[in-house]
């Protein structure tokens, strides 16, 4: 079920949180627990029942290794870590089998001219988060910072429908306990007003900014699957569009999560923190999919060695780390391109930083020249990223970045071009050419793409106009020269109260995002 | 404010927002599909109209509840205005049910449909030969003849066999709930509202016309007849030669659609009602690009085998508009200078209400107020006369072609070059 449809607004919603209160009231805190599981059972299965054996199956298994890790806290290490490597390959293997063999058979097939063929293997819904969040919870339990007893309880950390599907990833030791205090099992109007400002913003980044910008993403990525040649600014169009449709995306999903969990009382943490702001790689991971980079970092980067055994291992493990991430999202080369284009720009990024403490250039970099320079690099190198993340094959990623860098030449629409007067005159002094046709699709997509630049730009995140109301937990604290902060002040005074305003403008963006409900759409994280 | 205030004056904001926001686009109607009213300055234009056609036609038509129609693609749509002076007034009112971008079957589907409503005496059916030709690169997608549940995605008041479908309430209640509750709907009703002081905003009126002024006025005003007709050649050059196109299949088999004019013309007869069909007229431009592109053949055997279907089928004669005459030669140099249009044609493939007016007065075998040059405009053919008509049509080509040699150049050159594009995209 998504979030951005009628069922899970008008129906699903409202009569989970009713049967989840009303339980809880009438019968006690283990049968609300029940009722939530059954009904984030219902919400996964909602796509397709057959996938509820395999996450049935999956959170037996994890919760009985799990339980005997607890059991073995005090127990030699080399049992533990039998135990732990024994959840982690049946979790792996899981989500290799179904996410990864076909796409290594391919490779196969291709490198030793053979032919093999596994047929389809269906994607279950969600694989790759509640995969990553047992790991998470087998490396807590194998560490003895978590454990749990009741299978409900284990099955309610995993199943709980506003973090199912596409995360935040969040740790058992962050949530069990959020349902086990008194409070979260009474409705509080509190919880309702924050929660449904936050799901509200969420709707409408999700259904009105992302899927009203992702009709010029797509034909321009269309048009290069089949090898049309694209000029400048055609090329940037669809490569700036598909930018915004992610980012809004993603993180109104996100923010529809976080309030349909504020609803129940339930606090997740943070996914983004406005990663378009930032002035470097290094920043951007820190404020992109947070949950998935803090799974990245504590899970895989670390136990790498992180930082510990010189730069030059450190650079090899954030190599490994983003390759790894990469792969993560997809299984395709394309993944794989852009996971180490990130792992790279991570290298150039700590390599820069240790040479400009080496120098002593660090205060330098707090200037307003300095950071308007250093968030255009990051931002360019962020936007070619995403256009391997997007393209449906290498050659249609690179079909677009040509365009990009202007080897198709610079062009404007001819109608757009008569209307330019004297100053078009200038421009093809210049080389620059005109097509016909495509001229309101040419205004359109700028129009989007300034309007939603701007909004990432400019305005605050939720984290940060609900700061005085806990809307989520591991608040984020940025340096200054981390991240370019355009009209600061104003967006520094827009802070969420329950006011005539504030409730006037998200039911504004409620009724928008309701409304805009007509043509659904999937959820880009949906499909990794 | 407490938040048990804000929650519900939250609650009841958003169900107002809905109401309101569901109220403004059914009585602004940006589609056309209610017609509840059309009020000067506030909602008669409709610029968003041309977006959701293929929806508001199946419920604008309803409320007009027509004794004749127009029938056909995008020609017939912006030529033939069914307030011409030449309907007389029990054949009115006249509703256009031809659609932009819609197959022949789809075409028809829409008069059965129209037909429905009851008391449809007569029919103008426009045949186009684009609309007949299948790719033999693609068999897997030449469909079936007449009747073709498969290509029906949507319901209709009838289905093909003229029983009353079933599922035609369900549909209506979902088109209009999209229309209505839709954001879409909301930022076109706001487009609606300011557009109507606009010139160049196109529109479609409450009987289905397309008004090519407001199409076609503001490209021919800022870009000129010349860069329009270089546009228009260029993508009919691309849709001719992208394909390999032909009236037969890969197996040598007629293309279906011929069945599917023979069906829907079989069944006007039996359901009383008189099909006039014609086939639509062509810029000079077009007709030789469709040589150029090696589809002449097929012109010529598409009218044979349209021309014996309507006698063997149909009530009436085969109207055909083609030919190289005063109406489709008017050249585009003539009018170089930016804002004047042609007198007969917006573009090589669309013909204006001037031109459509003489068609109508032809084949409705009256003398209306139309504007009508000193020529034979317009030929009745029989299984007999077919042969010398084509003859006639291809006499009158080469003729054209040697006169306008580099014209024919220019075209030649623009097939080609869209030949290689073809294939370097394959």
């Amino acid at each position: 079920m998504l979030f951005n449809s009628y069922e899970f607004i008008v129906l699903f919603l409202p009569l989970t949180l009713a049967g989840f209160f009303l339980s809880s009231r009438l019968l006690g805190r283990e049968p609300a627990i029940i009722w939530l599981v059954l009904a984030s059972l219902f919400f996964y299965g909602w796509w397709n029942p057959i996938y509820l054996v395999l996450i049935v199956l999956s959170m037996m298994v994890n919760f009985a290794l799990g339980t005997f890790l607890g059991m073995l806290v005090n127990r030699s290490l080399f049992r533990r870590r039998l135990v732990l490597s024994l959840g982690v390959l049946v979790n792996l293997g899981l989500l290799g089998y179904f996410k990864y063999a076909n796409f290594f058979v391919e490779n196969l097939n291709a490198l030793a001219d053979t032919d093999y063929n596994l047929g389809v293997i269906v994607l279950p819904l969600a694989i790759s988060f509640f995969t990553f969040q047992q790991i998470a919870y087998l490396a807590d339990a194998y560490q003895g910072v978590t454990s749990e007893y009741k299978f409900s309880h284990y099955a309610l950390f995993v199943t709980f429908f506003p973090q199912l599907i596409a995360g935040p990833i969040v740790h058992h030791k962050e949530m069990l306990p959020q349902f086990m205090k008194d409070e979260t099992l009474s409705p509080r109007w509190s919880n309702v007003a924050i929660g449904v400002t936050i799901f509200s913003i969420g709707l409408f980044k999700k259904a009105v900014l992302a899927d009203g910008v992702a009709q010029y993403a797509t034909p321009v990525f269309s048009r290069a699957l089949i090898g049309e040649d694209l000029t400048f600014f055609e090329a940037w169009g669809g490569a700036l569009s598909y930018t915004f449709q992610l980012y809004f995306d993603f993180s109104g999903y996100s923010d529809m999560a976080i309030g349909a969990a504020r609803l129940f009382g339930i606090i997740l943490p943070l996914n983004f923190f406005s990663p378009y702001k930032s002035t470097s790689i290094v920043e951007f991971w820190r404020r992109w999919h947070m949950t998935l980079s803090r799974f990245l970092r504590d899970y895989v980067y670390i136990p790498l060695g992180g930082s510990r055994y010189g730069s030059k291992r450190r650079y090899v493990n954030l190599m490994t780390t983003m390759l790894l991430g990469g792969l993560w999202h997809g299984a395709g080369w394309t993944f794989v391109a852009w996971g180490a284009l990130h792992g790279f720009y991570l290298v150039i990024n700590h390599a820069w930083n240790w040479f400009c403490h080496r120098i002593g250039f660090t205060h330098q970099r707090d200037t307003a020249l300095w950071k308007a320079v250093a968030w255009v690099m990051t931002f360019v190198s962020v936007v070619v990223g995403w256009v391997f993340f997007r393209a449906e094959s290498f050659d249609a990623a690179l079909v677009i970045l040509k365009g990009m860098a202007g080897v198709n030449g610079i062009a404007l629409p001819n109608a757009l071009a008569v209307r330019l007067g004297g100053a078009w005159a200038m421009l093809q002094s210049v080389g620059v050419d005109s097509y016909l046709g495509g001229g309101s699709v040419f205004i359109w997509t700028y129009l989007w793409v300034g309007l939603l630049g701007l909004l990432a730009l400019i305005a605050p995140n939720t984290h940060q106009f609900m700061r005085d109301f806990n809307p989520t937990y591991d608040a984020y604290g940025s340096k200054p020269q981390d991240s370019v902060q355009p009209a600061a002040r104003l967006s520094g005074r827009v802070l969420w109260r329950p006011s005539v305003g504030w409730m006037l403008g998200t039911a504004i963006l409620s009724t928008l995002g309701f409304l805009a409900l007509t043509s659904v759409s999937e959820f880009l994280y949906f499909q990794f | 404010m407490r938040d048990k205030t804000f929650a519900i004056g939250w609650f009841v904001t958003f169900l107002l927002g809905l109401i309101l926001a569901g109220a403004a686009n059914y009585v602004i109607d940006p589609y056309g599909m209610f017609e509840v009213k059309r009020i000067e300055g506030l909602n008669e234009i409709k610029p968003a109209a041309a977006t959701r056609v293929t929806t508001a036609k199946v419920y604008q038509v309803l409320k007009a509840h027509p004794r004749s129609l127009i029938v056909g693609n995008s020609r017939p749509e912006l030529g033939l205005n069914p307030q011409n002076a030449c309907w007389e007034a029990y054949e009115q009112p006249v509703y256009n049910t031809s659609l932009p971008g819609q197959s022949f079957y789809r075409q028809v589907r829409y008069a059965q449909h129209a037909m429905a409503t009851g008391d449809v005496g007569t029919v103008l059916l426009g045949l186009d030969i684009l609309d007949f030709l299948v790719d033999r690169n693609r068999p897997e997608r030449i469909g079936p003849g007449w009747p073709n549940p498969k290509q029906e995605t949507r319901s209709w008041l009838v289905q093909p066999d003229g029983q009353a479908d079933p599922g035609f309430l369900w549909d209506r209640l979902d088109d209009g709930f999209r229309a209505v509750m839709s954001v879409q709907a909301l930022a076109d009703s706001a487009y609606t509202v300011m557009s109507q002081g606009n010139p160049d905003v196109s529109t479609r009126t409450a009987l289905g016309f397309n008004p090519g002024e407001r199409t076609y006025g503001a490209i021919i005003r800022n870009e000129g007849v010349k860069v329009l007709f270089q546009e228009k050649n260029k993508s009919i050059a691309a849709r001719l030669t992208g394909q390999d196109l032909s009236v037969r299949t890969p197996g040598g088999k007629l293309s279906p659609t011929f069945a599917v004019l023979e069906g829907f013309l079989n069944y006007a007869r039996v359901k009383g009602v008189r099909v006039i069909p014609f086939i639509n007229p062509y810029h000079a431009e077009y007709m030789l690009l469709l040589d150029r592109a090696g589809l002449w053949g097929d012109f010529d055997e598409w009218r044979r085998e349209v021309t014996r279907i309507v006698e063997q089928t149909g009530d009436g004669p085969l109207w055909d508009f083609n030919g190289f005459n005063g109406y489709t030669t008017e050249g585009v140099d003539t009018v170089a200078a930016k804002g004047e249009a042609l007198a007969w044609f917006w573009e090589p493939s669309h013909y204006r209400q001037e031109l459509g007016d003489i068609m109508l007065s032809r084949m409705l075998d009256r003398h209306c107020d139309s504007k009508e040059l000193n020529e034979d405009f317009g030929v009745q053919v029989t299984q007999k006369t077919i042969d010398d008509r084509l003859e006639d049509l291809a006499l009158q080509r080469d003729l054209y072609m040697l006169a306008n040699p580099n014209d024919v150049l220019r075209l030649s050159k623009l097939v080609k070059r869209q030949e290689e594009i073809s294939l370097a995209t394959q």
